[in-house]
């Protein structure tokens, strides 16, 4: 495969941005010729390199491209992290993971939304297991009522919330599910916005959880 | 033995206003989940850091530099600057034992003044970052005014008067006109404190202008003075030191 020059992006209004390939980061090149598109980035040597020694004997080495480079500073920050840790049995050979780091231990419930139904699940701290410097608080469900009876309430609110923005802009459910991927994007992002979901890590799970929803509605014609 | 205080003064930042809970990853977490863009949130935090290598604190970045972090960690992104400053208000924290304290030193019929060394020009109340804490955690009513080197606000009315503009806590010009002011209300500096834990800004020009000092460390301890009269770690103390039960 030839060298490649420059990446061109065209919108669907005939604008285009562009970008010389050598301006492309190594992750994003590599990423593109993995799709195909071109050959993996040269190899090339970086002008300096830092390489740091642990008292331990460990070593460790970081890339800098740029021509001058002089340590300004070096410092650690020592605090407590509090970081939560949510897993879920997919029934495979191993569970699913989730990191979650926005104040962790004020989440009160989870819905976890499906096709097939519901369930909803209350937090509350039974106890706290502390192992040298790591407490680990853990937290069970409540169980006062079941896990799909508790979702219920909660998922007729928000068809309620997203019924009511619709119609706003005057879209059925049907209507909403056959725009066009730009437009369909774009209402997401308002209805999501109008119900305060934000994405924990991807902007495309929020808009996935809209059209769930709007599927569902329209399911139940509501 | 009980303390007569007729005023007290709280400094702002790290004091009464408790940064804590003003973490990169939730600020800037949640501005970039509120855009619609949570997938950089790490990109963001990192250039955010880069910012406070260039300047040297976090608080350089906010006080003088903040079109910085719209054009260089938000990209010029303008829906980000409000969210920015309410996501700013939402994570800030009340020192520990404040609203209790201030209760009871209402109670005792003592008038209380935020002291804040703000470097903003003043605009209408609400719009800088001390009037907006105060207004948010919903302490306005047990203050009457905040004095700063850009007017003093009467919290009443949000009216400003400019004879305190370009005078300052280290200078100690800003104690200088508050002893004026509080003379015409028939208060003298010893029957006022200021707390505070800026040991060169809260408590040496204030202890030399005759105000009792009260060092808060709750937050950060930046060292003993002998101008500091007492040290406290929690704002609840304030009760035992009016009733003479700390020293």
């Amino acid at each position: 495969m030839i060298s490649p020059k420059r990446l061109i992006i065209e919108y669907e209004d005939g604008s285009r941005k562009v970008t010389e390939f050598t301006q492309l980061d190594n992750q994003t090149w590599l990423e593109l010729s993995r799709s195909g598109l071109c050959p993996p980035p040269p190899k090339k040597t970086l002008d300096h390199y830092v390489l740091m020694r642990w008292k331990d004997g460990w070593q460790e080495v970081v890339g800098i491209s740029k021509m001058t480079a002089e340590l300004w500073r070096y410092y650690t920050l020592e605090r407590t992290e509090e970081v939560g840790r949510m897993a879920f049995d997919v029934a495979e050979d191993y569970p699913l993971l989730f990191l979650v780091k926005r104040l962790p231990r004020q989440i009160e419930s989870l819905f976890l939304v499906g096709r097939k139904g519901s369930k909803g699940y209350t937090l509350e701290e039974k106890r706290a297991v502390k192992e040298g410097d790591k407490i680990e608080h853990i937290l069970y469900d409540k169980k006062d009522s079941s896990p799909c009876e508790r979702a219920e309430g909660w998922v007729a609110e928000i068809k309620e919330q997203l019924k009511a923005e619709m119609k706003k802009k005057g879209l059925t459910s049907e209507q909403l599910l056959s725009l066009d991927d730009h437009q369909k994007l774009q209402a997401y992002f308002d209805f999501a916005k109008a119900l305060g979901i934000r994405g924990m890590e991807k902007q495309e799970d929020v808009y996935g959880f809209i059209q769930l929803m709007a599927e569902n509605l329209l399911a139940s014609k509501e | 033995m009980n303390i007569e205080l007729k005023w007290v003064g709280f400094d702002f930042g790290q004091c009464m206003m408790d940064p804590t809970g003003l973490r990169n990853h939730l600020v800037i977490g949640d501005v970039c989940k509120a855009i619609g863009e949570p997938e950089r949130i790490e990109e963001r935090i990192q250039k955010y850091r880069v910012l406070k290598e260039k300047l040297g604190s976090y608080s350089t970045i906010k006080e003088g530099h903040r079109d910085l972090i719209m054009s260089y960690v938000f990209d010029g992104r303008e829906e980000a600057k409000e969210i920015f400053a309410a996501k700013e208000q939402e994570h800030l924290l009340v020192g520990d034992g404040l609203e209790e304290a201030l209760q009871y030193l209402k109670g005792q019929g003592i008038r209380l003044s935020v002291v804040a060394e703000l470097k903003k020009t003043l605009g209408p109340m609400g719009t800088d970052i001390v009037t907006r804490f105060i207004q948010s955690k919903g302490l306005v009513k047990y203050f009457g005014e905040v004095v700063t080197p850009q007017g003093k606000i009467d919290l009443r009315n949000g009216s400003i008067d400019l004879k305190y503009k370009g005078k300052t806590k280290e200078e100690g010009t800003l104690y200088d006109e508050l002893a004026r002011d509080l003379r015409s209300q028939g208060i003298e500096t010893s029957e006022g404190a200021m707390i505070g834990d800026k040991l060169a800004t809260d408590i040496t020009p204030a202890k030399k202008r005759g105000f009792k000092t009260i060092q808060y460390t709750g937050y950060i301890n930046s060292g003993s003075s002998e101008d500091v009269d007492f040290v406290i770690s929690d704002f609840r103390e304030l009760v035992d030191i009016i009733k003479g039960e700390k020293r």
